[in-house]
């Protein structure tokens, strides 16, 4: 929320950092100055148009009177349900819920008061911003992991699907905007380079991977 | 909420720019709970009570600085204050005492940025040094002499205990102050004798009247008083240096 002018906060190392971005910006720089000459120019009527359409949106959550939802109410309850449903260890009928949950709070907030009307460091206006945002990356989060039938990582489900399934979900998942409803789910393509998916063991089971892994490269 | 809980007033001073011709005050009726801060306090009366109240926070954790309050006339950081030290009285809160507020407890701080900027607040390096030649070495001496006031958070409660710079705002202050100290007995740094220009200036370390209440008040021990004495000190020796030395001295 608060973007703090820290200049004197340089750590040695930063100017050789900084060097390195002039470099690179100056080679970028130019690429982009060939593609501006080359390239036909924007629809700058178009972009307008959008910009104008965010900002009446933005505008609108401040001026329109008469809602009936705190923004803390809503806030705390989408971090109720996201600890009920999305934790480390999950099951499909909590997700669900959770889903559920979330839907039923996007709905809420059409209806959410911003009482401060002002235009002088009005961070009640922020919070509802942030909070429809909130909303969007919980229900991909929330809806990604009710449709991945496998455990992996900090994803563990303990529903029938305990196991990591690599061959039909070592793939992104990948949450579409859907206007008026929760995203559209659809996976893609992971490239892997290095670290192959593996299985995480500990104590004892732990030691024993890792002796067959040593082995496994003699 | 239970029977049990308790509640305390919390008298805000409240200030908006577009409505508002003087600052007034607001109190609020706040449940609470032992472990609750003021900074707690408040977000409950933004939260529940009145959503226009704004304030600056960020971390809650006396790290990042933003959350300076007057705390019942004293500056204090409102996420290391607590509420059940002054229950069952009201507590009072209001924006940082000596700079202008611009919206409830919100204060302008572009006065206090200019000053960071003008200390060149970066190593000038002594000598030039190129890559191939790898890092600076510093023995645990020369990090002593520098790391305590480096750790600065800018959080400004120095300023708001600071007689000196609530009579004269362009007084460069604790904060910035013991920031110019840290780059100027720092081994790597060459740029003393062009921060010594300031240190000397009229708005600088002379306005300081030896109070000490900025490094009672400060959250980190940075010990801005120190410095701001040590580099009287600094500025006579300057002073008498150009006399001395033929290179010696800020002009």
């Amino acid at each position: 929320m608060l973007q703090r002018r820290h200049p004197w906060r340089q750590p040695p190392g930063v100017e050789f950092a900084v060097r390195a971005v002039r470099f690179w910006t100056r080679r970028r720089g130019e690429e982009a100055a060939r593609f501006a000459k080359a390239a036909a120019a924007g629809n700058s009527a178009s972009l307008l148009k959008q910009a104008q359409a965010v900002e009446q949106r933005l505008v609108g959550l401040k001026t329109k009177t008469g809602g009936s939802e705190r923004i803390a109410t809503l806030r705390k309850e989408m971090a109720q349900t996201m600890e009920d449903g999305c934790g480390i260890y999950r099951l499909a009928e909590t997700m669900q819920a959770t889903c559920d949950k979330l839907d039923e709070l996007k709905e809420r907030f059409k209806d959410v008061n911003v009482e401060d009307k002002s235009s002088v460091w009005n961070t009640e206006w922020l919070l509802a911003i942030e909070l429809e945002y909130q909303l969007d990356v919980a229900q991909t989060m929330a809806y990604s992991a009710l449709h991945r039938r496998e455990s992996r990582g900090a994803h563990q489900r303990l529903d029938g699907f305990e196991q990591r399934d690599d061959v039909n979900f070592l793939k992104h998942s990948q949450a579409h905007y859907v206007v008026g409803g929760p995203p559209r789910i659809d996976y893609g393509p992971v490239k892997i380079t290095k670290s192959q998916p593996g299985t995480r063991a500990y104590g004892a089971a732990g030691e024993k991977a890792e002796q067959e892994r040593k082995a496994s490269h003699v | 909420m239970s029977e049990h809980q308790k509640t305390i007033e919390i008298e805000v001073l409240r200030y908006n720019p577009e409505t508002d011709k003087e600052p007034h005050r607001q109190v609020f009726e706040v449940p609470f709970t032992d472990d609750m801060s003021v900074l707690q306090g408040v977000q409950y009366i933004k939260d529940y009570l009145d959503g226009s109240l704004s304030f600056r926070w960020s971390c809650r954790m006396a790290i990042c600085g933003s959350c300076g309050m007057m705390i019942n006339g004293e500056p204090n950081l409102s996420c290391q204050t607590f509420l059940r030290d002054y229950y069952p009285a009201r507590v009072r809160v209001e924006a940082l005492a000596h700079f202008p507020i611009e919206r409830d407890l919100v204060i302008g701080m572009e006065g206090f940025i200019e000053k960071l900027e003008s200390i060149q607040p970066y190593i000038i390096p002594k000598e030039a040094r190129t890559l191939a030649q790898g890092e600076y070495l510093q023995t645990p001496e020369q990090l002593n002499a520098y790391e305590q006031f480096s750790s600065c958070i800018n959080c400004l409660l120095c300023y708001a205990a600071c007689p000196q710079f609530g009579l004269n705002s362009s007084f460069v202050g604790p904060a910035a102050i013991a920031l110019l100290h840290r780059y100027n007995v720092d081994s790597r740094d060459g740029g003393k004798a062009e921060r010594m220009e300031l240190v000397n200036a009229e708005e600088g370390v002379f306005n300081c009247t030896a109070v000490g209440y900025c490094s009672e008040v400060c959250p980190k021990h940075v010990d801005p008083a120190n410095a701001v004495n040590q580099n009287k000190t600094n500025s006579a020796m300057d002073y008498f240096l150009r006399f001395l030395a033929p290179k010696g001295g800020a002009k």
